[in-house]
């Protein structure tokens, strides 16, 4: 009894300056609670999972090649009649056949994360994702040359499936994309680049 | 830690908790609702070149043998005196491969070219590695070997890139001349080489 009293009265002793000291700290909450509502009644935001994206460096055997380098390939013999004079007098042309992959494809995985709270919303929402590229150039559709912007990759955006996961009264959805460049129109080696553009929609639930 | 500390930090907590730069952005996930982001990305294209060739070249000759009509020739160098021959005749002009030592030799298509460059540009050289093509004694000897394209012909020859595509690759030729002074008899003459080098820039 005798400490709880002490306790109490050590309290009544510290109360009045302790709660003035307090007074300066109140009105940062209350402008904090006024100006920023508490998230209560809003899902987290979508999450870009990276700002910028490096793709794997395209190889040269993704195209065929036999080695990740310069080549050079025997097309074998020819045989030639010429003239007397030393015109050629058979038609015959060189045709690097065999070699036709201009195309390489590139996958990120975990594009975006939208994390949607399930105390409000029971069944899973039905999500949409669209996504287009555009070139460091302006282009849609590509990525363009750093060097010259004349040069550009065509771009294709395959979409995969959504992917759902369940996680702390979260409805947890990921997207992701498939790149698939189309080298067959450029003539310039070093860095492409563009901005994927992603629009993401609850079409209902 | 006292108690006032202990509170005083649980407050500024609490007001950084609920004032946080998130709530900010949030949506409410609600149908029609809708968000956008853009993600920066790029791919780096590496340097390389393939060059296409073919590795072994035969030439096959006609033989002449049609008449050659020489037509008529004003003999200015010729010094004709009571009937005595006293000057050199030079036949300079003469048609057909049996009085000619030296024939130049035009091959179109002989190498291709596929790849990605800095300058989107290659350059093409060519190299007499081996000059004499021999049959026994006999000798036919290729000399002033250039590499050609689109009407031009030089040692070394600058050439776009199309890219990696089979259908777009840069083709070329060759020329050459053959010597034929040291060539005494028919049939296959062999051990010629040249080389050529493709080089991105």
């Amino acid at each position: 009894m005798n400490s709880q009293a002490d306790i109490k009265t050590g309290l009544r002793k510290r109360s009045p300056a302790f709660l003035f000291r307090q007074i300066s700290v109140a009105p940062l909450f209350l402008a904090s609670l006024l100006f920023f509502p508490p998230p209560i009644c809003a899902d987290p935001p979508v999450f870009f999972h990276k700002k910028d994206i490096t793709l794997q460096k395209i190889s040269p055997r993704e195209m065929g090649n036999a080695v990740d380098g310069s080549i050079s390939i025997d097309e074998g013999a020819i045989d030639l009649q010429l003239s007397s004079s030393g015109s050629v007098l058979n038609d015959y042309d060189i045709n690097p056949e065999g070699y036709t992959t201009t195309a390489v494809k590139r996958r990120i995985d975990e594009l975006w994360e939208w994390k949607i709270l399930k105390n409000k919303n029971d069944n899973k929402p039905y999500i949409t994702a669209e996504y287009s590229i555009t070139g460091a150039n302006g282009q849609r559709g590509a990525l363009s040359n750093q060097s010259d912007p004349s040069d550009s990759i065509d771009v294709q955006i395959e979409p995969l499936p959504l992917s759902w996961s369940e996680k702390n009264n979260q409805w947890i959805c990921t997207g992701g994309i498939d790149l698939v460049l189309d080298l067959a129109d450029i003539s310039k080696s070093g860095n492409y680049a563009g901005t994927i553009t992603t629009l993401i929609s609850i079409a209902s639930f | 830690m006292t108690t006032k500390k202990a509170i005083t930090g649980m407050i500024i907590a609490a007001a950084m908790l609920f004032s946080g730069s998130n709530s900010a952005q949030a949506v409410v996930a609600a149908p029609g609702a809708s968000t956008s982001g853009e993600t920066n990305v790029q791919v780096s294209v590496p340097e390389f070149i393939i060059l296409h060739y073919y590795s072994d070249l035969t030439l096959n000759f006609a033989a002449p043998t049609q008449s050659v009509k020489e037509g008529a020739k004003a003999w200015d160098d010729v010094a004709w005196s009571t009937g005595t021959y006293e000057g050199d005749i030079s036949l300079s002009d003469v048609k057909g491969v049996n009085s000619e030592d030296k024939v130049l030799v035009n091959l179109n298509n002989l190498w291709a070219v596929r790849g990605f460059s800095g300058s989107g540009n290659a350059l093409i050289s060519i190299e007499n590695k081996q000059a004499d093509m021999a049959n026994d004694e006999s000798v036919i000897t290729m000399s002033d070997l250039k590499v050609t394209r689109n009407g031009k012909s030089e040692k070394e020859l600058e050439v776009p890139l199309n890219g990696i595509s089979t259908a777009n690759a840069t083709k070329g030729g060759v020329t050459m001349t053959l010597d034929f002074s040291k060539t005494t008899i028919s049939g296959m003459h062999k051990g010629g080489v040249y080389k050529i080098t493709a080089s991105t820039i």
